[in-house]
């Protein structure tokens, strides 16, 4: 690298800061794409569906990074290191065999499972130390884990398992019942659970009755709103209603424009709200005059759901399917 | 003569053990009680001959804890600090102002877009190395900018790359800032790049320490050599030139070793803050302006700083950590305003 070599690039710096610039915002109009791109072969089509184990031990399993996984017998102190896998541990295995659990667990406004982590006071996981000292015999973490977590995890010799969290169907959530309760051993638990979460969407998918035309329905999370592959789009459909985001083209979890909104008149709006602030979230809604526009708003038909019921992304979804039915059909 | 020997003498004294026992520490003291028996003998029983330490009663866990976890934070923190410190202070020997600091040269906001664009693209959930060597990238991508921009007829002007750093690390931050409001609906992946730029030594392993550690050897070694050249090059470039020195070829060396030294600091510890601003300069009043004094003592004072914040960091707020950029700025700040003030107050005396 000598002075030499740069005279020519010397001789145009604010051109080649322009051009850096071009290139490194194309970069990063792109990276979300390809970002986009990986998630959408992997959890539009998803992870293929779960294939049941033997019933022996030990047992393999292939996580989501192609990693084996060996585990001799069921593991008795589980740790979850992702907020809807502490979900799925606390509805099949039994408080005491859940070592630790996200920070999220610790947060009654959206944690299902606030009640038992107080009463079991099980460690949280983002302190390796603590999981360490945790003496865990398994460790399941998200697919957005960062390498080193696991990697110091795995150092000392503690099984983790990476499972996909990213989930876009209520097929994805059911098989991950399946998925989780075999990884921990409490197969029956799974099964039953998994016959549950078929029977609520069985339940859901007749909740319509004939005389009521689909609703039109929005879902929104701030500023962003759900369109395709989604598991609020899954929900919705399910249950026999139009999601207006899908329908205007969104796909996934995407931020939306009050002119879309207004452009898409749902019938309906869907909030969530941690308890206690249901109408700071509704009057900020009401409040933007586009969205007052909507028939949703006209008819009174915002309507906010505890953070806790909306969209949880475990067997917890259950709740939500539950609940969509009396909203839209009063049942 | 004497009397900068004594204080070079007081310094070492002071600062060695500080750093030795801020070490042990930090290995000490963690989310979880240990007996401090039990860390000495795991400690020792690493260190030493097998059998000459008896680790029985010790649990795997325990062991794991202190050997595994405790341990190359710690050191990660003291390569990170020293690193950061000897490239402030070749920043503030090459732009001749105490001001300067090592990201000046756009090689800090290069290992933040490095790491930001690993972390939307899914690559830092790979494998360990991905973030760091993602981050290291980046910083000598940005070097290698700034150098370009630079630099016109084989010349380098100190001022001119000064304000091409300024530029680079502008549009580089720009575009960090964009993947980030592109990648925000992912909440997830937006906190953890949030935290990271925060700075922070969670779950850092050994892997992360034989990361840094040979490039801030390299890059200490190199400028330790090279001390001679800094202190000329301090006095102007026209008088370094009279004394033989190949300026232009030691400024770019200069460059990249504070580039080198600055990513390989980032890239395993996120943005910190203040350390290669505060330390040379705390140095610098006590022991004077020479590079041969200076670096070695920059780099030791770096590293004893930066482990005593982690430790802060750590036991303030427990369980939670607070951030270890947040914590180096809100002490290192109003140290460098002290500095400052009685910088000043000399000056005017």
């Amino acid at each position: 690298m000598t002075g030499r070599a740069f005279t020519k690039a010397g001789r145009a710096p604010f051109t080649l800061l322009f051009a850096t610039a071009v290139v490194l915002t194309l970069m990063a109009l792109l990276t979300p794409t390809a970002g986009i791109v990986r998630a959408t072969r992997q959890d539009v089509d998803g992870p293929p569906p779960f294939q049941r184990p033997s019933a022996q031990w030990p047992r393999t399993f292939n996580d989501l990074d192609g990693d084996a996984v060996v585990l001799s017998r069921p593991p008795r102190r589980v740790v979850s290191q992702f907020w809807s896998i502490d979900e799925f541990l606390y509805s099949l295995l039994p408080p005491e065999q859940i070592a630790g659990v996200s920070a999220t667990a610790y947060l009654p406004g959206v944690s299902n499972v606030h009640d038992a982590v107080v009463r079991h006071r099980p460690v949280v996981s983002s302190d390796p130390e603590r999981v360490v000292a945790a003496n865990p015999e398994l460790v399941l973490v998200s697919s957005s884990a960062r390498a080193d977590m696991t990697a110091v995890l795995r150092s000392t010799g503690i099984p983790v398992y990476r499972l996909s969290t990213t989930f876009t169907s209520l097929r994805q959530i059911a098989d991950t019942i399946l998925h989780v309760g075999y990884l921990t051993g409490a197969d029956a638990q799974a099964e039953r659970a998994h016959q549950q979460f078929l029977d609520t969407l069985e339940k859901a998918r007749a909740s319509r009755p004939p005389h009521i035309p689909p609703p039109r329905v929005l879902g929104l999370g701030g500023t962003f709103s759900y369109g395709r592959n989604t598991v609020f789009h899954d929900v919705v459909t399910t249950v026999g209603a139009i999601n207006v985001a899908a329908e205007g083209g969104l796909v996934g979890y995407s931020a939306v424009s009050t002119e879309q909104i207004l452009r898409w008149d749902p019938e309906w709006i869907l909030l969530a709200a941690e308890q206690g602030k249901e109408e700071q979230v509704r009057s900020r809604v009401l409040n933007d005059p586009a969205i007052a526009l909507t028939q949703a708003v006209r008819q009174g038909r915002v309507v906010v759901l505890d953070a806790r019921v909306y969209m949880p992304m475990s067997p917890y979804t259950r709740r939500f399917l539950e609940a969509l039915p009396s909203v839209l059909y009063g049942q | 003569m004497a009397n900068s020997t004594l204080r070079w003498g007081l310094f070492y004294l002071v600062t060695l053990p500080l750093l030795g026992v801020s070490l042990l520490v930090a290995v000490g003291i963690g989310s979880t009680e240990l007996p401090w028996e039990t860390i000495l003998r795991v400690l020792l029983a690493r260190l030493l001959p097998e059998g000459w330490i008896s680790t029985e009663g010790i649990s795997n866990a325990d062991a794991v804890i202190v050997w595994m976890i405790r341990l190359p934070r710690a050191l990660v923190a003291a390569l990170v600090g020293a690193g950061l410190a000897l490239a402030g202070a070749i920043m503030q020997g090459l732009f001749r102002n105490p001001l300067a600091e090592p990201g000046l040269a756009g090689a800090g906001a290069g290992a933040v877009f490095g790491a930001v664009l690993a972390f939307v693209a899914g690559w830092s959930a790979t494998t360990v190395i991905t973030l760091p060597v993602c981050a290291i990238a980046g910083s000598l991508l940005s070097l290698l900018l700034v150098y370009a921009m630079a630099t016109r007829a084989g010349i380098t002007p100190v001022s001119t790359l000064l304000l091409a750093g300024i530029a680079v690390s502008s549009l580089l931050s720009a575009v960090s800032s964009l993947l980030i409001s592109l990648n925000i609906m992912n909440w997830q992946v937006a906190q953890e790049i949030v935290f990271w730029m925060m700075g922070g030594l969670e779950a850092r392993t050994w892997t992360h320490v034989w990361l840094c550690a040979p490039l801030v050897a390299l890059g200490a070694v190199f400028a330790l050599l090279h001390a001679r050249e800094l202190d000329l090059l301090q006095q102007g470039e026209d008088v370094a030139a009279a004394f033989g020195v190949d300026v232009e070829s030691d400024k770019r060396m200069f460059i990249f070793l504070a580039a080198l030294l600055t990513g390989a600091s980032v890239a395993v510890a996120g943005s910190v803050a203040f350390v290669g601003l505060v330390a040379p300069h705390a140095v610098r009043m006590l022991l004077g302006p020479s590079s041969r004094t200076l670096l070695p003592a920059s780099a030791l004072g770096g590293a004893t700083f930066l482990v005593l914040c982690d430790l802060l960091a750590r036991v303030v707020h427990p369980p939670t950590e607070l951030r270890l950029g947040v914590v180096t700025a809100l002490v290192g700040g109003p140290m460098f305003i002290w500095l400052l003030l009685r910088r000043y107050r000399e000056v005017s005396a």
